[in-house]
């Protein structure tokens, strides 16, 4: 069974269409890069997926149920978490502690009182295990503002895989990374297993091939290419949006 | 406050190591044992000292009874990050519970006082917290303030049961458990006080320390991200405020009971600005702070209003305004900052 | 504000008849326009400084001492009326230059800090320079009698303060829409770097508007004087309620806090005569119901 699909998805603001009836569906375990010029609707696209925004129209379904106007928060417990292009951390906390709030909240632990921090097991192992596939166990004692950008873009990452979601949405993970962040986060990702089903939103060509199992291609709020890499590669429709040959 | 780091040094590698917690760790959570040390200190250095500095007991004790306040209202200010500036209100549900019960209905029982100060500060908390939690920022501040003063204005008004702006006297000494064994004022009441205070402090250590601590601090740090990972961010902020009301209504009812007197001026707006300064002059973020700050204040105070009765507000406002204007995380973040070294 | 004669709870006078409304309603207007002066610089003060003035009370009320001295002094009112704001306003420029100015930076406690710790001095100055007992600020003579409505007596002087009101706000919602200054000042609440980038001066903005607030609450310090008395807690009581109409009506907005004041005070006036135990409890929840339904207040925008 499909594990996300979307059917007609429009979105207007304000009489500006950003997106024009986009329909795709993702399979479980999928690996599906989401490329296309600044401002064709990617992030959009993403914050009608994880519920920030609601379409215009259209709708959004997880599975068979449909998850199209719920909120953020909701979304977020039914599986879905995504990365943002500006990090959104807890600065002031070392890198553990960051990561241990999301592991805290998916086990629902956030409610004791008395018992200290460091005495709850399962989440002490589940922060271990999050940090060590992040490459981040190195640095759990650093606050959070000390870190590289690189490493600051993995632990926005770790904190999302955190509450073992089903789908990941992740907006530009390599973006302002250097050459050697970026292939160690390339590494990172693909090393998820296929459990997890990733979304992700790239410029870098080179990272959308070393991953994508299939891309979709946006321009102006519109699917213009949907299929293999390579495929996709030689489309004359995407060839020309990108590197401006005629069609 | 952009400088301070508030994660606590976790215990060695126990943060997510599977070694066994030291004893003290388990049941001091980090305190280490030699402040235990400190505890004989406070109990019998007034008692010794009664007739040399006979005002030391009552400084002392009111002191601890304001510390409970103010390790409160950080709790709020310092942790979860709301700005209330209407706290005292909870001191004063505390206290006129407890004097209306002894002045009115010659019931001084402390556990029955300390009943009804947090069933008020529990119903005052929510219906606070239901309504200002739906703002942020300054509308938070001035609905907190707002709901202070009118308590506050309650109590001045409605003079049958509250004794009005003269405010109420002949609240009895406290008893324990059974009638006649009174707490009586002085030494003994001191101690009493002393073993609520630790009391206090020791369940607020253990809350901040708890993972519902450790969310207060998240959400302080930045609550969309808490609440994209999934915390119901409102129902925390609100725990936290009934966990500081009542916590300021037990520090009320010892104060009703220690000065045998409340009245309205006790619980108005200067009383909750001058909590917001001891916890700042303290160090926020922090339950030593608080305690510190209220120390400085208080001694402060005695001192400035012996030295120059009648002007010491006006050196006091001076001394809010030189502080804020040059002193940043109270002492605690000097004390924070000395250790870390210079940076 | 004074009641009409009927003694014990007036609703057993069978209070609710015309000429009790109409006075009640006027004693609520005029106390309405009064709060009105001090919200409208409390509102733009918080707009565009993110600066919450607790010494906003202690304006009110040194303008109102300030007001008193001058006219004792001079034996006339009109000069106090120019001379006390004018005062107020200097002092509110050097608190701004002096103090404020460092802590734009800091975060909002750390100036809700200072203001307080502001108007704790300016609270005892007071008690030191003219004492803790009450004073009267006597109105002008032409304004001094009473006039006759609908069969009631009713201070003259109350509808000054009505119309003084009237024609302040009419000003400043003038400049506000159809001048440059009034331009730049709603684009500076609206989005403060962007206006400062725009190249405008905003530090001298800052300091022009707070100065104005102060001005303005001076102001209506002196414009209360005959009607409320001068005491050392005049500037507590004042704030709460001057609070209450900026988060009713709305940071930011000169038009909330025209309206809340009005609503505020016409509340609080009819609340204080009926019931005057818990008026002030049901001021709070008429906040606290306005705020459930428009959480930024009547008019307010929606915070950065």
């Amino acid at each position: 069974m499909v594990l996300l699909s979307l059917n007609g998805v429009c979105k207007n603001f304000a009489g500006l269409q950003v997106l024009r009836d986009v329909t795709l569906s993702v399979e479980p375990g999928e690996r599906r890069a989401i490329i296309g010029p600044n401002g064709a609707g990617k992030t959009t696209l993403f914050n009608i997926i994880s519920g920030e925004l609601p379409p215009s129209s259209g709708n959004v379904l997880l599975e068979d149920r449909d998850v199209t106007n719920l909120t953020p928060e909701r979304m977020f417990r039914l599986g879905v978490a995504r990365t943002f292009q500006k990090n959104s951390l807890f600065l002031q906390l070392t890198t553990e502690e960051n990561v241990r709030l999301a592991v805290q909240a998916h086990q629902k632990q956030g409610h004791h009182w008395f018992r200290p921090w460091w005495s709850f097991e399962a989440i002490n192992a589940r922060t271990r295990s999050v940090l060590e596939r992040g490459g981040l166990w190195s640095r759990r004692f650093e606050p959070a503002k000390n870190l590289s950008y690189g490493e600051q873009r993995q632990l926005e990452m770790a904190i999302a895989l955190a509450g073992e979601p089903l789908l990941l949405l992740l907006d530009e993970p390599t973006a302002g990374m250097s050459v050697t962040e970026t292939s160690s986060s390339v590494a990172t990702i693909a090393s998820l297993p296929r459990s997890l089903t990733l979304l992700i939103i790239e410029h870098d060509m080179d990272t959308v091939f070393a991953l994508a199992d299939r891309i979709t291609v946006l321009d102006h709020g519109q699917v213009i290419a949907d299929g293999e890499p390579n495929a996709v590669r030689n489309d004359p429709q995407v060839r020309a949006v990108y590197l401006g040959e005629p069609v | 406050m952009a400088d301070k780091v508030i994660a606590i040094a976790p215990p060695t590698d126990t943060a997510v190591a599977q070694r066994r917690p030291t004893l003290s760790q388990r049941w001091l959570t980090g305190i280490h044992p030699a402040w235990l040390l400190l505890i004989p200190v406070l109990a019998i250095v007034p008692w010794a000292t009664a007739d040399v500095f006979p005002f030391g007991v009552s400084l002392a004790t009111s002191i601890l009874v304001l510390s409970i306040f103010t390790m409160s209202l950080d709790l709020l200010l310092g942790y979860a990050g709301l700005a209330s500036f209407g706290h005292a209100a909870f001191l004063g549900l505390g206290a006129y519970s407890a004097a209306i019960l002894s002045a009115h209905l010659g019931i001084s029982n402390l556990g029955i006082a300390l009943l009804a100060a947090i069933a008020m500060a529990s119903a005052g908390s929510l219906v606070l917290g239901l309504l200002a939690l739906r703002t942020s920022g300054v509308y938070f501040l001035m609905l907190t303030l707002a709901f202070a003063q009118m308590l506050s204005a309650v109590a001045e008004k409605w003079t049958p049961v509250t004794g009005g702006t003269n405010g109420l006297p002949g609240v009895k000494s406290p008893e324990l458990f059974i009638p006649g064994l009174t707490v009586t004022r002085g030494i003994p009441y001191y101690w009493l006080t002393l073993a609520i205070t630790i009391l206090c402090f020791f369940l607020m250590h253990r809350l901040i320390n708890a993972p519902f601590g450790r969310t207060l601090i998240g959400i302080h740090q930045n609550e969309s991200r808490m609440r994209a990972i999934g915390y119901n961010t409102r129902l925390y902020k609100l725990g936290a405020f009934w966990v500081a009301g009542v916590f300021a209504s037990v520090a009320g009812v010892l104060y009703a009971f220690f000065n045998q007197f409340i009245s309205p001026d006790d619980i108005g707006f200067t009383t909750s600005g001058a909590a917001v300064l001891m916890v700042l002059l303290g160090g926020e973020a922090s339950l030593i702070g608080p305690i510190v700050g209220t120390t400085v204040y208080v001694v402060l105070q005695n001192v400035l209003s012996s030295l120059f009765t009648g002007r010491w507000q006006l050196i006091l406002g001076a001394l809010f305004v030189i502080f804020v204007l040059f002193v940043r995380g109270g002492f605690v973040g000097i004390w924070r900052r000395m250790r870390r070294g210079p940076a | 504000m004074p009641q009409t004669g009927c003694k014990g709870s007036n609703l057993a006078c069978g209070a609710m008849t015309a000429d009790f409304v109409i006075v009640q309603g006027l004693n609520g207007v005029a106390y309405g326009l009064l709060l009105f002066l001090l919200a409208a610089g409390l509102s733009l003060i918080f707009g565009m400084m993110d600066v919450v003035n607790l010494a906003h009370g202690s304006f009110f009320m040194l303008g109102a001492y300030l007001g008193y001295s001058a006219a004792r002094a001079s034996h006339n009112f009109w000069l106090a009326l120019i001379v006390a704001p004018v005062a107020i306003g200097v002092l509110g420029a050097l608190v701004e230059l002096g103090l404020l100015k460092r802590l734009y930076h800091r975060p909002l406690l750390d100036q809700v800090i200072l203001t307080f710790g502001l108007s704790f001095m300016a609270a005892e100055l007071v008690k030191i320079v003219w004492g803790s007992s009450e004073l009267v600020l006597q109105p002008p003579d032409i304004f001094a009698g009473p006039i006759t409505i609908l069969g009631d007596t009713y201070p003259v002087y109350r509808l000054f303060v009505i119309a003084i009101g009237l024609l302040i706000a009419l000003a400043l919602w003038m400049v506000e829409r159809r001048t440059r200054i009034g331009a730049i000042i709603r684009a500076g609440v609206a989005d403060r770097e962007m206006a400062g980038g725009l190249g405008v001066n905003i530090g001298a903005v800052f300091t022009g508007v707070f100065a104005f607030g102060a001005a303005l609450a001076g102001f209506g310090g002196v414009v209360a004087g005959p009607v409320l008395s001068l005491f050392p807690g005049m500037d507590a009581q004042v704030l709460i309620n001057a609070l209450i109409v900026v988060v009713v009506g709305g940071m930011g907005t000169l038009t909330g806090a025209f309206w809340g004041g009005l609503l505020i005070g016409v509340a609080v006036t009819f609340l204080t005569v009926l019931v005057p135990q818990i008026a002030l409890v049901l001021t709070f929840l008429v906040m606290g119901g306005i705020l459930l339904v428009r959480p930024n207040g009547l008019f307010g925008m929606k915070l950065r």
